[in-house]
C-alpha cells in the first residue's frame, strides 16, 4: 500500500471499503421526481425489494444505542475468528521478522557487524509505541492516513536522514491471523517488486509489541481519483491522464510478470507524485499466483521492468509454504465494486489471475476516456459497446476499452502487458496523427499566405478583408493558446527548479531549467531575456557553489591525509578559494580574514572551522613555533559571532575551567550547530570528553542528517574502548551514507597511549592538554 | 439449543470440593481465555516465554488444597470474571516480579523498565479477552446448533458477510440467492439468533442468584465498544 500521501478517504481495505460503501448507503436519500425515479420504473418485486432496502437503511441510521453495541460485537467477533491455517502460517512469517528493540543502537550495531547486540533486545512496553514516537530507529511525526488494516504513518529515518512512511497493522487486528499474514505478505509483494512505479519498501519487522510493521518511501503527490475529479472535462481523455495510465500498465505488467495480481485497481490507488511519477499503490490485496505453465511463462513480458530480476518471481512465505489454498474461503471478496472483475465480485477466487486486474484497468481507461464512472449499479446493465456508443473516441481506444471489458476472462487481453502495448501503439498512433495534423496544418497556412498574396489584387477588397479577419482570428486565438502554453511550461520548470534547488539537487534544478529554455528557444523567444528564469539561474548556481564548497571544507576536516599533505591540501583549497598564502603568518590577520570573506561571505564560520582543525592538527603535531595560534587568529577575525569569539577565547587560556565556564553559557538546544562544534572541540581539547560528547549528542538529536557533527562524534568515540569505537563505527557509516563520494572511508584508528620511544624518529611528544 | 447446564458456579463449587470430572470441566472451560489474556498482556515481553508454565500455575492455585477455589464467593461484586481475573492477575503479577529480579540480577536491563500492567489496564485486557470469548461460544454454540440445517446455516453466513465483508444486505441476498426482502428478514432473525446464544453463554458464567446476566451481556457489548 502506501508509502504514501494518502488521500484520508481513500480505504486501503475491504472492510473500509464496505465502510465506505455502508456510509453510502445509509445516507438519507433526497425525494426525488417519479419521472427520474429508477424505482418507478421497476417491478412490483424490484421496489419492494428496494423499500426494504431503504427501510432497513433508515432503521440502521435510527438504530438504539444497544443494537449498535450489538454490531460492534459482532465485528470483533469476525475480526478476530482465527483460522488454523492462517495463524499457523502468521506466526512462521512473524518468527523470522528482526523485532525493532526500542534502543535503536543495539538493532543498528547488530546490523553493522553481523553480531549480536551487547545487550539483549527486550523490549519495554506493552503499548504501542505511537505514544512514546518511535518504531525501532524511526522517529514518528504524524499520522498520514488510517484504513481499515493499517494505519500510515510518516517517520524519520535519523542514521539516513530522510522521511519515510511507517505501516504499522491496527492494533486490533493484531490477533486476526489472516490478516497479520495478508499484511506481511504486502510488504514482501512491496520489497521483491523492484520497479520505478511501485513504492520501495525498505524494511519489515516487528516492533516492540510484536506487531508488525514496514517502513517504504514517502511519496507526496495526488491520487489519480483526485486528478480525474479536478479534470474540467471528464469527456475528453487528457493526454496526460493517458499517459499516467500507460505508466500504470506498464508497472502492472512488470507485477504480472513476476507472478503478482493486484485485484484492487483503481484511481484511488495510483499516486502522481509531485516530481511526475506514477506508482501503484497498496498491494495488501496482491495474490501470488501459482506457478505458470511453460508456454505462459515465455510468454510473460515486462516492458518497463528492468532486466535484472526482471523475469523471477516473487515469492512470499505464504506462496513457498502452499498455504494459499488452505487460507482461501469459499466466496470471500477482496476488492473495490467499482472496479472489480465478475469473477472477483462473485468470490470466485480461484479464477481470479491476470485478467482480473486487466478488467479494472479497463474499467479505469473507461472513466479516463469518458469521465464517468463505469460502475453505475443503479442504471440498467449495458454492454461496453453500448456504453462507449455515446463518446466519440477513437475507435482503437474503444475497441480496447470494449475487450478489458469482456465479461468472459478469455476474452479479454491476457495480461496488463497486452494492455499497454495495444495503449502505447494507439498512443504514438494519435502522436503521429496529432504531427501529421500540425504539418498539415502548416502547409494549409503557407498555402493560403501564397494564395492571398497572389490574389491579393484580383480579390475585392470585402472578401479580403473577411478572410483575413478569420485568418487573423484564427491565428490569434492559436498564437495565444500557443504563448499561455509556452509561460506554463516556463512557469513549471522554474517552480520545480527552485524545489529542487531547496533540496539541494542542483543538477536537477539545472536541467528543469534547460528544458525551459529549450523551449523558449524552440518558440524562437531569446531564453536570456527571461527574467524569471535567468534570476532562478543565478540563484542556482550561487547556492550550488556555496554548497561544493561547503563539501570541500567538509572534505577539508575530515581529511585523514599525513600532516604534511594535510598543509598541502588546505593551502590548495584556499589558493583556488583565491587568498593565496592563507597560513603565511607575515601576512596581516585582518587582510586574510578580508580576503575571505569577500569570496565566500556565506562560509565564514566553516571556513573558521577548518581553519581551527588545521591550527588542531599543527597543534598535535608540535608546533615549536606556536604558527598554530596564527590559525587561530585568522578564524577570530574571520568568524564575528560572539558566543564562538568567546570560546576561541576561551580556548586559549590556561585552564579547563575557563572553557566550561564559557561553554556553560551556550544553549545546545538553541545554538547554531557551528558553535557547538567549537565547544564540543575545545572540551575534547581539554580531555572532558563525556561533556564533549554529550554537547555532540544533542547536536545530532537535532540535526541527524548533518554530517560534520557525526563525524566530529565519531572521531571522537573513536578514541574511546571497543563499545565507544562500535558506536564510533555506526556515527561514521551513517556520515558516509550522507555524502559518500564526499568523505574519507577511514576512521581515525584507536587513539593509544604513549608507547616506548622510538629509536630512528623524533622523541615521543606526549598528548598536551589544552594550549 | 440448550439451555439446562449447570452454570460454571456449579462447576466451581464441584472443583473445589475435588470432584475430578468438574475440574477437568472447569479447566477446560477456562484455559482458553486464561492463556489468551496472558498473551495479550505479555506480547512483546520475556514474560511470553512462559506462558505455559503460567497457565499450570493459574491452575494450581484453583486446585490445591486450600487453593483458590476454596475462597470463592458467590456473592462477590463482578461475579465469577472478577474472582477469575484476580487469581490470574496475581500469578502473572508473581511471574512478571521474578522476571525482573532476574535481569536486575543479569543486570541486563533495569527491572523498573518493564513494570507489571496498572491493574487497572490489566483487568481491561482481561475483560475484553473474556467477552471475545464468549462471543466466539456464541458462534460456537450457534454453529453446533446450524449442524444439518441449511437454512440456519445460511443465516450464519449472512452474519458472516455482514460482519465480516460488510456487504450490504442487498448484495448479501444476490450472493446467498435470496430475495432483498427475505435476506432482511433472515438478518435480523440470525441477529436475535446470536443474542440468544450469547445470553445462554453468559447465564452460565453467572451464579444463580445475586448476578442478572443481562446486566453482565450489557457489560460484556460495553466493554467491546
Amino acid at each position: 500500500m502506501s508509502g504514501a500521501e494518502r488521500e484520508p478517504d481513500l480505504p486501503d481495505s475491504p472492510r473500509e471499503k464496505r465502510g465506505n460503501a455502508g456510509e453510502e448507503r445509509n445516507r438519507p436519500r433526497p425525494a426525488m421526481p417519479e419521472a427520474l425515479d429508477p424505482t418507478a420504473r421497476r417491478s412490483d418485486d424490484e421496489g419492494a425489494a428496494l423499500d426494504a432496502e431503504h427501510a432497513f437503511d433508515a432503521r440502521e441510521e435510527h438504530a438504539p444505542p444497544e443494537e449498535r453495541a450489538w454490531d460492534t460485537a459482532l465485528r470483533a467477533l469476525f475480526a478476530t475468528s482465527e483460522e488454523p491455517a492462517a495463524r499457523a502460517v502468521a506466526e512462521s512469517v512473524l518468527a523470522q521478522l528482526p523485532v525493532a528493540a526500542e534502543d535503536p543502537l543495539a538493532l543498528r550495531l547488530r546490523s553493522l557487524d553481523g553480531a549480536p547486540p551487547s545487550s539483549p533486545l527486550v523490549p519495554r512496553s506493552v503499548e504501542i509505541d505511537l505514544r512514546a514516537g518511535r518504531i525501532g530507529r524511526l522517529r514518528l511525526v504524524r499520522e498520514i492516513a488510517r484504513g481499515g488494516v493499517g494505519v500510515v504513518l510518516e517517520a524519520f529515518d535519523p542514521d539516513l536522514g530522510r522521511s519515510v512512511a511507517v505501516k504499522v497493522l491496527r492494533e486490533e487486528l493484531a490477533g486476526n491471523f489472516a490478516l497479520v499474514q495478508r499484511f506481511v505478505e504486502e510488504a514482501q509483494i512491496g520489497g521483491q517488486l523492484q520497479h520505478p512505479g511501485i513504492v520501495p519498501v525498505y524494511e519489515l519487522g516487528l516492533d516492540a509489541t510484536r506487531r508488525p510493521y514496514f517502513a517504504m518511501r514517502l511519496v507526496e503527490g495526488r491520487t489519480m481519483a483526485s486528478s480525474l475529479r479536478a479534470s474540467e472535462s471528464g469527456a475528453s481523455a487528457s493526454r496526460e491522464n493517458l499517459a499516467h495510465f500507460e505508466r500504470v500498465c506498464q508497472t502492472v505488467a512488470y507485477a504480472h510478470a513476476r507472478g503478482v495480481v493486484h485485484r484492487d485497481l483503481k484511481p484511488a490507488n495510483v499516486m502522481l507524485g509531485a516530481y511526475g511519477e506514477t506508482l501503484v499503490m497498496d498491494w495488501g490485496l496482491a495474490k501470488v499466483l501459482g506457478r505458470r505453465e511453460p508456454d505462459r511463462a515465455a510468454d510473460a513480458q515486462a516492458p518497463a521492468a528492468s532486466p535484472a530480476g526482471a523475469s523471477a518471481r516473487v515469492e512470499t512465505l505464504r506462496s513457498q509454504a502452499a498455504a494459499d489454498a488452505q487460507l482461501s474461503q469459499s466466496g470471500e471478496r477482496l476488492g473495490t465494486p467499482a472496479y472489480m472483475a465478475p469473477e472477483q465480485a462473485r468470490g470466485e477466487r480461484d479464477a481470479i489471475d491476470e485478467r482480473a486486474d486487466v478488467w479494472a484497468l479497463g474499467a479505469m481507461l473507461f472513466e479516463i476516456a469518458c469521465g464517468e464512472s463505469w460502475h453505475q449499479p443503479e442504471a440498467p446493465p449495458r454492454s461496453a459497446r453500448e456504453r462507449l456508443a455515446k463518446f466519440a473516441l477513437e475507435p482503437e481506444l474503444a475497441h480496447l476499452i470494449e475487450r478489458c471489458l469482456e465479461l468472459e476472462p478469455a476474452a479479454r487481453p491476457r495480461d496488463a502487458g497486452e494492455v499497454a502495448a495495444a495503449l502505447s501503439a494507439h498512443l504514438a498512433g494519435a502522436e503521429a496523427r496529432a504531427r501529421a495534423a500540425v504539418i498539415a496544418a502548416a502547409a494549409a497556412e503557407t498555402r493560403t499566405r501564397e494564395e492571398r498574396k497572389a490574389k491579393r489584387l484580383g480579390l475585392s477588397l470585402a472578401a479580403a478583408l473577411a478572410a483575413s479577419l478569420v485568418l487573423a482570428a484564427l491565428f490569434l486565438g492559436d498564437r495565444r493558446a500557443r504563448s499561455l502554453a509556452l509561460e506554463a511550461q516556463v512557469a513549471s520548470a522554474i517552480e520545480s527548479a527552485s524545489a529542487a534547488r531547496a533540496r539541494g539537487d542542483f543538477d536537477v534544478a539545472r536541467a528543469a531549467l534547460d528544458r525551459a529554455a529549450g523551449a523558449l528557444d524552440a518558440a524562437g523567444a531569446d531564453p536570456s531575456s527571461d527574467d524569471a528564469l535567468a534570476a532562478e539561474r543565478t540563484r542556482v548556481e550561487a547556492e550550488a557553489r556555496v554548497a561544493d564548497l561547503r563539501l570541500e571544507l567538509l572534505r577539508l576536516r575530515t581529511n585523514l591525509s599525513p600532516p604534511h599533505l594535510v598543509d598541502e591540501t588546505n593551502r590548495r583549497f584556499f589558493a583556488e578559494l583565491g587568498v593565496s598564502r592563507i597560513d603565511d603568518a607575515s601576512r596581516s590577520v585582518k587582510e586574510r580574514a578580508a580576503e575571505l570573506i569577500a569570496r565566500a561571505p556565506e562560509l565564514r564560520a566553516e571556513i573558521a572551522g577548518v581553519l581551527q582543525d588545521w591550527g588542531h592538527r599543527k597543534r598535535r603535531q608540535g608546533d615549536p613555533a606556536l604558527r598554530f595560534l596564527d590559525l587561530f587568529d585568522v578564524a577570530q577575525a574571520l568568524d564575528d559571532d560572539p558566543a564562538r569569539a568567546a570560546l576561541r577565547a576561551a580556548i586559549r587560556g590556561r585552564s579547563a575551567e575557563v572553557v566550561k565556564n564559557a561553554v556553560r553559557e551556550i544553549d545546545p538546544s538553541t545554538a547554531p550547530l557551528a558553535t557547538i562544534h567549537l565547544a564540543a572541540e575545545a572540551l575534547d581539547a581539554w580531555e572532558l570528553r563525556e561533556e564533549s560528547r554529550a554537547l555532540l549528542l544533542v547536536a545530532v538529536e537535532r540535526a541527524p542528517d548533518e554530517l560534520w557533527t557525526r563525524w566530529q562524534l565519531a572521531r571522537q568515540l573513536a578514541r574511546g574502548g571497543p563499545e565507544q569505537r562500535a558506536e564510533a563505527e555506526l556515527h561514521a557509516a551513517v556520515a558516509r551514507t550522507l555524502h559518500p563520494d564526499r568523505l574519507d572511508p577511514l576512521l581515525p584508528a584507536p587513539e593509544r597511549g604513549p608507547g616506548p620511544p622510538r629509536r630512528d624518529g623524533p622523541p615521543h611528544r606526549p598528548e598536551r592538554r589544552g594550549f | 439449543m440448550e439451555t439446562s447446564l449447570p452454570t460454571r458456579w456449579s462447576i466451581v463449587h464441584g472443583a473445589a470440593a475435588g470432584d475430578a470430572e468438574a475440574a477437568r470441566v472447569f479447566a477446560e472451560t477456562y484455559l482458553g481465555i486464561v492463556r489468551a489474556y496472558l498473551l495479550k498482556r505479555w506480547r512483546g515481553r520475556a514474560e511470553i516465554v512462559g506462558v505455559d508454565d503460567a497457565l499450570q500455575e493459574v491452575f494450581l492455585d484453583f486446585f490445591r488444597a486450600g487453593g483458590a477455589l476454596g475462597r470463592v464467593d458467590p456473592q462477590r461484586p463482578g461475579g465469577f470474571r472478577t474472582f477469575l481475573f484476580g487469581v490470574v492477575h496475581k500469578v502473572a503479577l508473581r511471574h512478571e516480579e521474578r522476571a525482573a529480579r532476574e535481569r536486575a540480577r543479569a543486570a541486563a536491563t533495569p527491572a523498573a523498565e518493564q513494570a507489571s500492567p496498572e491493574r487497572d489496564q490489566a483487568s481491561r485486557i482481561f475483560d475484553r479477552t473474556w467477552a471475545l470469548e464468549l462471543l466466539q461460544r456464541a458462534h460456537t454454540r450457534l454453529e453446533n446448533a446450524a449442524d444439518g440445517d441449511a437454512d440456519a446455516q445460511r443465516r450464519l453466513e449472512i452474519l458472516r458477510l455482514r460482519f465480516r465483508e460488510d456487504l450490504p444486505i442487498r448484495e448479501i441476498a444476490a450472493l446467498v440467492g435470496l430475495e432483498a426482502v427475505r435476506a432482511h428478514r433472515e438478518y435480523a432473525r440470525a441477529r436475535e439468533e446470536f443474542k440468544a446464544a450469547l445470553r445462554a453463554e453468559v447465564a452460565r458464567t453467572v451464579a444463580t442468584r445475586g448476578e442478572d446476566p443481562e446486566r453482565e451481556c450489557r457489560f460484556l457489548l460495553e466493554l467491546l465498544g
